[in-house]
């Protein structure tokens, strides 16, 4: 399986921290993400790409990439666009 | 795709810059529709790395791979900053539009060395010799003196045309020369001077003078310089003179085109002889 770019990861990661629909009293407003990474470069269509993953396993092998560590600081925003949609 | 591949360290940290770029991006497109978003503050990770020097002695990074013992681990962490933090710590605008070290003949290894110093301009060369003088530079580079003054020819810039306006322009006399004949129309109030290096790199902008008074420069950049002529003209030719960073001097006699002094003739326009020196 191909793995997907960093950025692909990184939104995947911050998007799970919108809280879900049955839960609209929940509001997260930062987070702090310490977690794992399978991280690669190779040259993509654009030039040098880094490509990165959650490990597939906890499991250390012999045949898999080293796991890498990552710190992710987010927080909210407002941003000022004029049409909105519901409030989170 | 391929394994990974030793890359230099630049093209390291901009293949995860960009990438968190387009995180960035990702993130606000989503606030089209909803008001609050999450951003990226802060995104550090410590890689399993080997470090490698190629034979031209640029450092390159490679992630290790599966079952590879002796890595090294790099700490990088990245932040958002404003455009005020990125102005203060990168080179500025000006700085960069000055030919590169390359086009000024430099050996690839004199580039590397003079790179190693933070140079990597003539105009930054050129404020380096300002602190340190030429013999400093070679000494902290190892570059020969000569060189380093023939790469600097380069960045002496000056002014090569006059924007008359109407999409007319007068071209300026090579160095020795004199000074180049620009027609102006009668009271006309602006023009702009085009050339290169025009600003001293940022540092020491040109010197103008009309008739031998100092005019004010109404806007500058690397490549140009806008001026508003005085009212006060003296009958024929007026002399512009412009003092370049290096004290150079180019003058320029502007003529207005009345009655007493019809417009030139086309190719005059154009002539670099004052209208009273001889035909060639």
């Amino acid at each position: 399986m191909t793995r997907p770019e960093l950025h692909e990861t990184l939104t995947a990661m911050i998007a799970a921290l919108d809280p879900p629909a049955t839960a609209p009293g929940l509001r997260i407003t930062e987070a702090h993400l310490d977690a794992p990474l399978e991280l690669t470069l190779a040259q993509g269509e654009d030039g040098l790409t880094a490509y990165a993953a959650p490990p597939s396993t906890r499991f250390v092998t012999g045949f898999q990439n080293p796991v890498h560590r990552m710190q992710l600081n987010t927080g909210e925003t407002r941003v000022a666009f004029g049409q909105g949609g519901e409030s989170s | 795709m391929t394994a990974s591949a030793a890359a230099p360290i630049e093209d390291f940290l901009e293949a995860i810059t960009a990438q968190l770029d387009k995180t960035q991006d990702s993130l606000r497109l989503k606030a089209v529709n909803r008001p609050l978003t999450f951003a990226l503050k802060d995104f550090t990770i410590d890689l399993s790395v080997f470090v490698e020097m190629d034979p031209d002695g640029i450092v390159r990074l490679r992630p290790s791979g599966p079952n590879e013992a002796g890595a090294s681990t790099i700490h990088i962490g990245f932040t958002t900053i404003t455009r005020t933090m990125i102005e203060e710590n990168t080179i500025s605008m000006e700085l960069a539009q000055s030919p590169g070290l390359e086009e000024a003949e430099l050996a690839p290894e004199e580039s590397l060395r003079l790179q190693r110093l933070g140079v990597r301009n003539t105009a930054q060369l050129d404020r380096l010799r300002a602190q340190l003088g030429d013999e400093g530079v070679a000494r902290f580079s190892g570059v020969d003196p000569g060189r380093l003054r023939q790469a600097l020819q380069v960045n002496r810039g000056g002014v090569d045309f006059v924007d008359i306006g109407a999409g007319r322009r007068a071209r300026a006399n090579p160095e020795g020369e004199p000074p180049a004949t620009v027609p102006i129309r009668p009271g006309q109030q602006r023009l702009r001077l085009r050339g290169a290096n025009l600003n001293g790199g940022g540092q020491q902008p040109a010197r103008l003078s009309f008739n031998g008074q100092h005019l004010p420069i109404r806007a500058s950049s690397f490549s140009h310089i806008d001026i508003d002529l005085p009212d006060e003209r003296a009958p024929g030719a007026n002399r512009l003179d412009v003092e370049l960073a290096d004290g150079r001097i180019q003058s320029f006699d502007l003529v207005e085109a009345n009655a007493a002094n019809p417009t030139p003739r086309e190719d005059d326009r154009w002539s670099s002889r004052a209208p009273e020196e001889p035909e060639a």
